[in-house]
Protein backbone atom coordinates (compact mmCIF):
# COMPACT_ATOMS: atom_id res chain seq x y z
CA UNK A 1 0.00 0.00 0.00
CA UNK A 2 1.81 3.04 -1.51
CA UNK A 3 0.62 6.55 -2.46
CA UNK A 4 2.36 8.50 -4.62
CA UNK A 5 1.78 12.24 -5.00
CA UNK A 6 2.86 12.83 -8.62
CA UNK A 7 3.73 16.28 -10.70
CA UNK A 8 3.08 16.32 -14.50
CA UNK A 9 3.94 17.94 -17.46
CA UNK A 10 2.14 16.40 -19.62
CA UNK A 11 2.58 12.74 -19.12
CA UNK A 12 6.13 13.36 -17.97
CA UNK A 13 5.98 12.81 -14.03
CA UNK A 14 8.39 15.45 -13.02
CA UNK A 15 7.99 14.88 -9.38
CA UNK A 16 6.99 12.33 -7.35
CA UNK A 17 5.90 12.42 -3.26
CA UNK A 18 5.74 8.76 -1.62
CA UNK A 19 3.58 8.65 1.14
CA UNK A 20 3.99 5.51 3.53
CA UNK A 21 2.21 4.24 6.54
CA UNK A 22 -1.11 3.43 5.19
CA UNK A 23 -0.20 -1.02 5.96
CA UNK A 24 1.33 0.20 8.97
CA UNK A 25 -0.01 -2.58 11.68
CA UNK A 26 2.54 -2.13 14.33
CA UNK A 27 4.14 -5.62 13.60
CA UNK A 28 6.86 -4.77 15.36
CA UNK A 29 5.28 -4.32 18.67
CA UNK A 30 3.17 -7.15 18.40
CA UNK A 31 6.53 -9.57 17.89
CA UNK A 32 7.57 -7.99 21.52
CA UNK A 33 4.52 -9.40 22.65
CA UNK A 34 4.01 -12.40 21.03
CA UNK A 35 5.20 -15.88 22.10
CA UNK A 36 8.18 -17.03 19.35
CA UNK A 37 6.60 -19.51 18.08
CA UNK A 38 3.37 -16.84 17.82
CA UNK A 39 5.79 -14.55 15.69
CA UNK A 40 6.01 -17.45 12.74
CA UNK A 41 2.14 -16.14 11.29
CA UNK A 42 3.08 -12.54 11.95
CA UNK A 43 6.11 -12.69 9.97
CA UNK A 44 3.85 -14.17 7.07
CA UNK A 45 2.02 -11.08 6.93
CA UNK A 46 5.41 -8.76 5.94
CA UNK A 47 5.73 -9.63 2.45
CA UNK A 48 2.20 -11.75 1.85
CA UNK A 49 3.43 -12.30 -1.49
CA UNK A 50 6.39 -14.20 -0.77
CA UNK A 51 5.29 -15.62 2.89
CA UNK A 52 7.36 -18.58 2.93
CA UNK A 53 10.88 -16.39 2.54
CA UNK A 54 9.46 -13.98 5.51
CA UNK A 55 9.02 -17.33 7.56
CA UNK A 56 12.57 -18.25 6.62
CA UNK A 57 14.10 -14.97 8.05
CA UNK A 58 12.11 -15.29 11.35
CA UNK A 59 13.14 -18.99 11.52
CA UNK A 60 16.32 -18.19 10.99
CA UNK A 61 16.89 -15.46 13.55
CA UNK A 62 14.89 -18.01 16.13
CA UNK A 63 17.72 -20.78 14.88
CA UNK A 64 20.51 -17.94 15.92
CA UNK A 65 18.83 -17.14 18.78
CA UNK A 66 18.77 -21.17 20.58
CA UNK A 67 21.53 -22.33 18.28
CA UNK A 68 19.19 -24.69 17.36
CA UNK A 69 20.85 -27.27 14.34
CA UNK A 70 18.54 -28.31 11.57
CA UNK A 71 18.30 -31.45 9.45
CA UNK A 72 19.56 -31.72 6.24
CA UNK A 73 15.99 -32.55 4.71
CA UNK A 74 14.39 -30.29 6.62
CA UNK A 75 17.05 -27.45 4.80
CA UNK A 76 16.22 -28.86 1.65
CA UNK A 77 12.61 -28.37 2.18
CA UNK A 78 12.89 -25.18 2.79
CA UNK A 79 14.58 -23.69 -0.28
CA UNK A 80 11.77 -25.93 -2.04
CA UNK A 81 9.04 -23.79 -0.25
CA UNK A 82 10.91 -20.41 -0.61
CA UNK A 83 11.70 -20.98 -4.14
CA UNK A 84 8.37 -21.92 -5.50
CA UNK A 85 6.82 -18.77 -2.97
CA UNK A 86 9.37 -16.45 -5.10
CA UNK A 87 7.84 -18.16 -8.32
CA UNK A 88 4.26 -17.30 -6.76
CA UNK A 89 5.87 -13.52 -5.81
CA UNK A 90 7.32 -12.57 -9.06
CA UNK A 91 4.21 -13.89 -11.35
CA UNK A 92 1.88 -11.64 -9.13
CA UNK A 93 4.56 -9.12 -10.32
CA UNK A 94 4.72 -10.35 -13.78
CA UNK A 95 0.74 -10.08 -14.41
CA UNK A 96 -0.14 -6.70 -12.57
CA UNK A 97 3.09 -5.14 -14.18
CA UNK A 98 1.65 -6.52 -17.41
CA UNK A 99 -1.69 -4.75 -16.70
CA UNK A 100 0.18 -1.70 -15.53
CA UNK A 101 1.44 -1.18 -18.87
CA UNK A 102 -2.08 -2.07 -21.08
CA UNK A 103 -1.57 -5.97 -21.57
CA UNK A 104 -4.43 -8.03 -19.99
CA UNK A 105 -3.47 -11.56 -20.99
CA UNK A 106 0.11 -12.29 -18.92
CA UNK A 107 -2.14 -11.76 -15.70
CA UNK A 108 -4.24 -14.70 -16.20
CA UNK A 109 -1.28 -16.63 -17.22
CA UNK A 110 0.32 -15.58 -14.39
CA UNK A 111 -2.32 -16.46 -11.69
CA UNK A 112 -3.19 -19.72 -13.48
CA UNK A 113 0.20 -20.60 -13.16
CA UNK A 114 0.21 -19.32 -9.40
CA UNK A 115 -3.05 -20.99 -8.39
CA UNK A 116 -1.16 -24.49 -9.14
CA UNK A 117 2.17 -23.54 -6.53
CA UNK A 118 -0.72 -22.16 -4.14
CA UNK A 119 -2.14 -25.64 -4.15
CA UNK A 120 0.52 -27.68 -3.67
CA UNK A 121 1.91 -25.19 -0.84
CA UNK A 122 -1.52 -25.94 0.70
CA UNK A 123 -1.20 -29.47 0.22
CA UNK A 124 1.38 -29.07 1.99
CA UNK A 125 0.64 -27.25 5.09
CA UNK A 126 -3.19 -26.45 4.99
CA UNK A 127 -3.38 -22.72 3.89
CA UNK A 128 -2.75 -21.03 0.28
CA UNK A 129 -1.44 -17.94 1.68
CA UNK A 130 -0.16 -16.94 5.47
CA UNK A 131 1.04 -20.70 5.54
CA UNK A 132 2.68 -20.98 9.27
CA UNK A 133 4.92 -23.79 7.99
CA UNK A 134 7.99 -23.00 9.46
CA UNK A 135 9.04 -24.10 13.20
CA UNK A 136 12.57 -23.46 14.91
CA UNK A 137 14.30 -26.34 13.65
CA UNK A 138 12.62 -27.58 10.85
CA UNK A 139 9.31 -27.54 9.36
CA UNK A 140 5.66 -28.28 10.14
CA UNK A 141 5.04 -31.65 8.16
CA UNK A 142 7.07 -33.41 5.83
CA UNK A 143 6.38 -33.79 2.07
CA UNK A 144 3.37 -35.75 1.08
CA UNK A 145 3.45 -38.70 -1.05
CA UNK A 146 3.38 -37.94 -4.27
CA UNK A 147 4.18 -34.25 -3.71
CA UNK A 148 7.81 -34.25 -5.03
CA UNK A 149 6.37 -35.75 -8.22
CA UNK A 150 3.76 -33.74 -8.92
CA UNK A 151 6.29 -30.67 -8.18
CA UNK A 152 8.55 -31.73 -10.98
CA UNK A 153 5.64 -32.24 -13.38
CA UNK A 154 4.64 -28.88 -12.30
CA UNK A 155 7.85 -27.67 -12.90
CA UNK A 156 8.52 -28.84 -16.68
CA UNK A 157 4.88 -27.47 -17.62
CA UNK A 158 6.49 -23.63 -15.50
CA UNK A 159 9.13 -23.85 -17.63
CA UNK A 160 7.72 -24.17 -20.87
CA UNK A 161 4.45 -21.94 -20.04
CA UNK A 162 7.64 -19.28 -18.72
CA UNK A 163 8.97 -19.86 -22.66
CA UNK A 164 5.58 -20.08 -25.02
CA UNK A 165 3.67 -17.60 -22.68
CA UNK A 166 5.03 -14.68 -20.99
CA UNK A 167 8.14 -14.99 -23.30
CA UNK A 168 6.16 -14.87 -26.83
CA UNK A 169 3.68 -12.08 -25.70
CA UNK A 170 6.26 -9.52 -24.15
CA UNK A 171 9.50 -10.05 -24.48
CA UNK A 172 9.48 -8.77 -28.53
CA UNK A 173 6.25 -6.83 -28.33
CA UNK A 174 6.63 -3.42 -29.20
CA UNK A 175 4.27 -1.68 -27.60
CA UNK A 176 6.07 -3.43 -24.32
CA UNK A 177 8.84 -2.55 -25.43
CA UNK A 178 7.79 0.87 -26.26
CA UNK A 179 6.49 1.53 -22.84
CA UNK A 180 9.42 -0.59 -20.84
CA UNK A 181 12.73 0.01 -22.61
CA UNK A 182 14.87 2.98 -21.57
CA UNK A 183 12.17 3.54 -19.14
CA UNK A 184 12.61 4.74 -15.21
CA UNK A 185 16.67 3.98 -15.64
CA UNK A 186 18.67 3.75 -12.49
CA UNK A 187 22.33 3.41 -12.63
CA UNK A 188 24.36 1.49 -10.64
CA UNK A 189 25.52 3.99 -8.08
CA UNK A 190 22.30 5.67 -7.50
CA UNK A 191 20.58 2.24 -7.11
CA UNK A 192 23.49 1.71 -3.94
CA UNK A 193 22.61 5.17 -2.84
CA UNK A 194 19.02 4.45 -2.40
CA UNK A 195 19.75 1.43 -0.46
CA UNK A 196 17.79 -0.82 -3.61
CA UNK A 197 17.91 -4.68 -2.91
CA UNK A 198 16.71 -8.04 -4.80
CA UNK A 199 16.09 -7.71 -8.55
CA UNK A 200 15.85 -3.85 -8.63
CA UNK A 201 19.57 -3.84 -7.84
CA UNK A 202 20.52 -6.57 -10.31
CA UNK A 203 18.97 -5.30 -12.75
CA UNK A 204 20.96 -2.01 -12.55
CA UNK A 205 24.15 -4.17 -13.22
CA UNK A 206 25.05 -4.61 -9.53
CA UNK A 207 25.99 -8.33 -9.27
CA UNK A 208 25.29 -8.84 -5.47
CA UNK A 209 22.43 -11.74 -4.13
CA UNK A 210 22.03 -12.38 -0.56
CA UNK A 211 21.83 -16.81 -1.31
CA UNK A 212 25.15 -16.31 -2.76
CA UNK A 213 26.69 -13.46 -0.60
CA UNK A 214 25.75 -13.63 2.23
CA UNK A 215 25.09 -17.26 2.06
CA UNK A 216 22.20 -19.21 4.29
CA UNK A 217 20.62 -23.16 4.80
CA UNK A 218 21.92 -25.00 1.91
CA UNK A 219 21.85 -21.91 -0.96
CA UNK A 220 25.55 -22.44 -0.88
CA UNK A 221 25.97 -26.12 -1.66
CA UNK A 222 23.62 -25.49 -4.62
CA UNK A 223 25.54 -25.53 -8.03
CA UNK A 224 22.78 -23.98 -10.26
CA UNK A 225 22.50 -21.08 -8.24
CA UNK A 226 23.68 -18.12 -10.83
CA UNK A 227 22.54 -14.31 -9.84
CA UNK A 228 20.47 -13.03 -12.78
CA UNK A 229 22.10 -9.55 -13.40
CA UNK A 230 21.44 -6.72 -15.73
CA UNK A 231 22.90 -4.06 -16.95
CA UNK A 232 20.87 -1.82 -18.48
CA UNK A 233 18.74 -0.44 -14.84
CA UNK A 234 15.87 0.01 -17.06
CA UNK A 235 11.91 -1.27 -16.58
CA UNK A 236 12.61 -4.21 -19.40
CA UNK A 237 15.61 -5.08 -17.73
CA UNK A 238 13.92 -5.35 -14.12
CA UNK A 239 11.36 -7.64 -16.49
CA UNK A 240 14.11 -9.36 -17.52
CA UNK A 241 15.55 -10.11 -14.16
CA UNK A 242 12.61 -11.23 -12.40
CA UNK A 243 11.79 -13.50 -15.64
CA UNK A 244 15.06 -14.93 -15.19
CA UNK A 245 14.98 -15.74 -11.33
CA UNK A 246 11.64 -17.67 -12.02
CA UNK A 247 13.91 -19.87 -14.65
CA UNK A 248 16.73 -20.00 -11.80
CA UNK A 249 14.03 -20.85 -9.51
CA UNK A 250 13.23 -23.72 -11.67
CA UNK A 251 16.58 -25.05 -12.01
CA UNK A 252 17.33 -24.29 -8.17
CA UNK A 253 14.08 -26.70 -7.50
CA UNK A 254 14.68 -29.50 -9.67
CA UNK A 255 18.42 -29.19 -8.33
CA UNK A 256 16.80 -29.72 -4.38
CA UNK A 257 14.69 -32.43 -5.80
CA UNK A 258 17.28 -34.56 -7.11
CA UNK A 259 19.76 -34.27 -4.11
CA UNK A 260 16.87 -34.26 -1.43
CA UNK A 261 15.06 -36.82 -2.30
CA UNK A 262 17.30 -39.25 -0.79
CA UNK A 263 17.88 -37.66 2.54
CA UNK A 264 16.12 -39.10 5.25
CA UNK A 265 17.39 -37.19 8.15
CA UNK A 266 15.09 -37.23 10.78
CA UNK A 267 16.92 -36.64 13.57
CA UNK A 268 15.18 -33.74 15.54
CA UNK A 269 16.83 -30.61 17.91
CA UNK A 270 16.62 -31.28 21.52
CA UNK A 271 14.13 -29.21 23.27
CA UNK A 272 15.38 -26.49 24.98
CA UNK A 273 14.85 -22.86 27.03
CA UNK A 274 15.30 -20.11 24.08
CA UNK A 275 17.46 -17.15 26.05
CA UNK A 276 16.08 -13.51 25.30
CA UNK A 277 18.26 -11.74 22.94
CA UNK A 278 18.19 -9.89 20.05
CA UNK A 279 19.40 -11.57 16.48
CA UNK A 280 19.75 -11.13 13.11
CA UNK A 281 18.61 -13.29 9.82
CA UNK A 282 18.98 -11.87 6.33
CA UNK A 283 17.08 -13.58 3.39
CA UNK A 284 17.16 -12.40 0.25
CA UNK A 285 13.51 -11.69 -0.61
CA UNK A 286 11.68 -11.24 -4.09
CA UNK A 287 11.05 -7.62 -4.32
CA UNK A 288 11.31 -5.99 -0.52
CA UNK A 289 14.08 -4.97 1.33
CA UNK A 290 15.59 -7.62 3.75
CA UNK A 291 13.72 -8.36 6.60
CA UNK A 292 15.65 -8.08 9.53
CA UNK A 293 13.52 -9.94 12.30
CA UNK B 1 -63.76 -8.89 -16.86
CA UNK B 2 -61.33 -5.62 -15.79
CA UNK B 3 -57.60 -5.80 -15.45
CA UNK B 4 -57.31 -4.65 -11.86
CA UNK B 5 -60.27 -7.00 -11.05
CA UNK B 6 -57.33 -9.77 -10.89
CA UNK B 7 -53.72 -9.13 -9.03
CA UNK B 8 -51.30 -12.28 -8.25
CA UNK B 9 -51.53 -13.65 -5.33
CA UNK B 10 -48.05 -12.76 -4.59
CA UNK B 11 -44.93 -10.82 -6.24
CA UNK B 12 -43.34 -12.77 -8.53
CA UNK B 13 -40.04 -14.34 -7.58
CA UNK B 14 -37.73 -14.02 -10.58
CA UNK B 15 -35.22 -16.98 -8.98
CA UNK B 16 -38.53 -19.43 -8.70
CA UNK B 17 -40.89 -18.36 -11.04
CA UNK B 18 -38.69 -17.50 -14.07
CA UNK B 19 -35.63 -19.41 -14.45
CA UNK B 20 -36.96 -22.61 -12.67
CA UNK B 21 -40.45 -22.01 -15.02
CA UNK B 22 -42.84 -22.98 -11.92
CA UNK B 23 -46.31 -22.81 -12.69
CA UNK B 24 -48.46 -19.66 -10.93
CA UNK B 25 -52.16 -20.23 -9.78
CA UNK B 26 -53.37 -17.07 -10.12
CA UNK B 27 -54.25 -16.01 -13.57
CA UNK B 28 -52.79 -12.46 -14.26
CA UNK B 29 -53.48 -10.29 -17.41
CA UNK B 30 -56.52 -9.06 -19.91
CA UNK B 31 -59.12 -11.13 -20.34
CA UNK B 32 -61.09 -13.95 -18.17
CA UNK B 33 -59.67 -17.40 -17.01
CA UNK B 34 -61.37 -18.95 -19.72
CA UNK B 35 -60.34 -17.29 -22.54
CA UNK B 36 -56.47 -16.91 -21.59
CA UNK B 37 -54.92 -20.61 -20.97
CA UNK B 38 -52.51 -21.07 -18.18
CA UNK B 39 -49.05 -20.78 -19.30
CA UNK B 40 -46.56 -23.19 -17.53
CA UNK B 41 -44.60 -20.03 -16.06
CA UNK B 42 -44.76 -16.46 -15.33
CA UNK B 43 -42.82 -16.36 -18.84
CA UNK B 44 -45.35 -17.15 -21.54
CA UNK B 45 -43.66 -19.57 -24.25
CA UNK B 46 -44.84 -17.25 -26.99
CA UNK B 47 -44.86 -14.05 -26.67
CA UNK B 48 -42.34 -13.41 -24.04
CA UNK B 49 -44.65 -11.21 -21.39
CA UNK B 50 -42.78 -10.62 -17.95
CA UNK B 51 -45.25 -9.78 -15.37
CA UNK B 52 -43.33 -8.44 -12.38
CA UNK B 53 -43.08 -5.30 -10.36
CA UNK B 54 -40.67 -2.43 -10.58
CA UNK B 55 -38.87 -3.28 -7.73
CA UNK B 56 -38.67 -6.23 -8.17
CA UNK B 57 -37.38 -5.83 -11.51
CA UNK B 58 -34.73 -3.31 -10.25
CA UNK B 59 -33.39 -5.60 -7.31
CA UNK B 60 -33.03 -8.58 -10.28
CA UNK B 61 -31.17 -6.31 -12.22
CA UNK B 62 -29.02 -4.59 -9.39
CA UNK B 63 -28.38 -8.32 -7.74
CA UNK B 64 -26.86 -9.72 -11.35
CA UNK B 65 -23.72 -6.98 -11.62
CA UNK B 66 -22.52 -5.28 -8.72
CA UNK B 67 -19.37 -3.75 -9.43
CA UNK B 68 -16.96 -3.99 -6.63
CA UNK B 69 -14.32 -0.87 -6.23
CA UNK B 70 -10.75 -2.17 -6.42
CA UNK B 71 -9.96 -1.47 -2.63
CA UNK B 72 -6.70 -4.25 -1.72
CA UNK B 73 -5.44 -3.19 1.50
CA UNK B 74 -3.37 -6.07 2.46
CA UNK B 75 -3.53 -9.94 1.67
CA UNK B 76 -6.72 -10.03 1.15
CA UNK B 77 -6.40 -8.36 -1.73
CA UNK B 78 -4.09 -11.20 -3.49
CA UNK B 79 -6.70 -13.53 -2.88
CA UNK B 80 -9.42 -11.22 -4.09
CA UNK B 81 -7.11 -10.85 -7.58
CA UNK B 82 -7.29 -14.70 -7.48
CA UNK B 83 -11.10 -14.65 -7.23
CA UNK B 84 -11.21 -12.71 -10.68
CA UNK B 85 -8.62 -14.57 -12.49
CA UNK B 86 -9.51 -17.07 -14.58
CA UNK B 87 -9.27 -19.98 -11.85
CA UNK B 88 -11.94 -18.67 -9.91
CA UNK B 89 -13.60 -16.31 -12.30
CA UNK B 90 -16.06 -14.12 -10.73
CA UNK B 91 -16.41 -12.85 -14.32
CA UNK B 92 -19.07 -15.96 -14.00
CA UNK B 93 -21.52 -13.78 -11.91
CA UNK B 94 -21.27 -11.11 -13.64
CA UNK B 95 -18.37 -9.39 -10.42
CA UNK B 96 -15.23 -9.11 -11.81
CA UNK B 97 -15.26 -5.12 -13.36
CA UNK B 98 -13.27 -3.98 -10.81
CA UNK B 99 -13.94 -0.37 -10.81
CA UNK B 100 -11.08 2.72 -10.01
CA UNK B 101 -13.40 5.31 -9.16
CA UNK B 102 -15.44 4.84 -5.83
CA UNK B 103 -18.70 6.79 -8.48
CA UNK B 104 -18.68 3.79 -11.05
CA UNK B 105 -18.69 0.96 -8.40
CA UNK B 106 -21.68 -0.64 -6.59
CA UNK B 107 -19.73 -2.60 -3.74
CA UNK B 108 -16.60 -1.94 -1.57
CA UNK B 109 -14.92 -5.27 -0.76
CA UNK B 110 -13.00 -3.97 1.77
CA UNK B 111 -10.23 -6.37 1.28
CA UNK B 112 -7.11 -6.11 4.06
CA UNK B 113 -6.06 -4.61 7.40
CA UNK B 114 -7.80 -1.26 7.73
CA UNK B 115 -4.96 0.99 9.48
CA UNK B 116 -5.92 4.33 11.38
CA UNK B 117 -4.39 6.08 9.16
CA UNK B 118 -6.19 4.84 5.91
CA UNK B 119 -9.64 4.28 7.94
CA UNK B 120 -10.71 8.42 7.06
CA UNK B 121 -9.60 7.57 3.29
CA UNK B 122 -11.81 4.51 3.43
CA UNK B 123 -14.91 6.41 4.47
CA UNK B 124 -14.29 8.92 2.17
CA UNK B 125 -14.20 6.45 -0.68
CA UNK B 126 -17.34 5.50 0.87
CA UNK B 127 -18.96 8.38 0.55
CA UNK B 128 -18.42 9.09 -2.63
CA UNK B 129 -19.74 5.79 -3.77
CA UNK B 130 -23.61 6.53 -5.69
CA UNK B 131 -26.49 4.73 -4.03
CA UNK B 132 -27.33 1.87 -4.08
CA UNK B 133 -24.01 0.55 -2.48
CA UNK B 134 -23.04 -2.41 -0.09
CA UNK B 135 -19.98 -3.34 1.54
CA UNK B 136 -18.27 -7.11 2.08
CA UNK B 137 -15.75 -7.02 4.89
CA UNK B 138 -13.29 -9.56 3.73
CA UNK B 139 -11.27 -11.48 6.39
CA UNK B 140 -10.76 -11.40 9.72
CA UNK B 141 -8.78 -7.96 10.14
CA UNK B 142 -11.55 -5.93 8.09
CA UNK B 143 -14.12 -8.08 10.19
CA UNK B 144 -13.52 -7.70 13.44
CA UNK B 145 -9.56 -6.59 13.71
CA UNK B 146 -8.48 -10.35 13.25
CA UNK B 147 -4.96 -11.14 14.24
CA UNK B 148 -4.46 -7.86 14.81
CA UNK B 149 -6.47 -7.48 17.65
CA UNK B 150 -4.24 -5.61 20.13
CA UNK B 151 -2.52 -3.57 17.75
CA UNK B 152 -1.93 0.02 18.15
CA UNK B 153 -2.66 1.07 14.36
CA UNK B 154 -5.52 -0.65 13.44
CA UNK B 155 -8.81 -0.55 13.37
CA UNK B 156 -11.25 -3.17 14.94
CA UNK B 157 -13.49 -3.93 12.43
CA UNK B 158 -14.32 -1.91 9.63
CA UNK B 159 -17.95 -1.69 10.97
CA UNK B 160 -16.99 0.68 12.87
CA UNK B 161 -16.60 3.19 10.50
CA UNK B 162 -19.10 2.00 7.52
CA UNK B 163 -22.02 -0.04 7.72
CA UNK B 164 -21.02 -3.73 6.28
CA UNK B 165 -23.64 -6.37 4.69
CA UNK B 166 -21.67 -8.93 4.49
CA UNK B 167 -18.58 -10.70 6.66
CA UNK B 168 -16.58 -13.14 4.89
CA UNK B 169 -14.43 -14.72 8.03
CA UNK B 170 -10.73 -16.21 7.09
CA UNK B 171 -7.18 -15.05 6.85
CA UNK B 172 -7.20 -14.58 4.46
CA UNK B 173 -10.47 -16.21 3.08
CA UNK B 174 -10.01 -18.48 -0.17
CA UNK B 175 -11.27 -16.82 -3.55
CA UNK B 176 -14.23 -19.95 -2.95
CA UNK B 177 -15.26 -17.82 0.65
CA UNK B 178 -14.90 -14.53 -1.16
CA UNK B 179 -17.50 -15.72 -4.24
CA UNK B 180 -19.32 -17.48 -1.32
CA UNK B 181 -20.09 -13.93 0.34
CA UNK B 182 -20.41 -12.03 -3.14
CA UNK B 183 -23.43 -14.52 -3.80
CA UNK B 184 -25.10 -14.03 -0.17
CA UNK B 185 -24.54 -10.04 -1.40
CA UNK B 186 -26.84 -10.73 -4.15
CA UNK B 187 -29.21 -12.79 -2.18
CA UNK B 188 -29.54 -9.56 0.00
CA UNK B 189 -30.31 -7.57 -2.85
CA UNK B 190 -32.50 -9.86 -4.79
CA UNK B 191 -34.34 -9.57 -1.22
CA UNK B 192 -34.38 -5.42 -1.82
CA UNK B 193 -31.91 -4.99 0.68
Amino acid sequence: MLRLVLRLAGEKIVECTPVMGYLHRGLEKIFEWRTYHQGIRYADQADYVSNMLNEHAYAGAMEAIADIDIPRRAEFIRVIVDEMSRCASHLVWLGTYGLDVGATTPVLWCFRDREEILDMLEELCGSRMNFNYYRPGGVLYDLPLGWVSKLSRFLDRFENDIQQDYVTILDQNEIFLERTVGVGTIPADVAKAYGLTGPMLRASGVDWDLRRDRPYSIYPELRSLKPVVYAEGDAYARYRVRLGEMRLAIQILRECIGRGRDLHDQRRPKPQSVPREDARAVVREPADPPLVA
Amino acid sequence: MAIDEKVPARPIDFEEDVIQRRPITTQVGLGTPDEVAPTAGALANDDNIVFTTVSNLVAWARSRSPWPLGYGLACCAIEMMAASMSHHDTARFGMEVFRSSPRQADVMIVAGTVTHKMAPRLRRLYEQMPEPKWVIAMGNCASSGGEFWDSYATLQGVDTIVPVDVYVPGCPPRPEALIEGLLRLREKISRGG
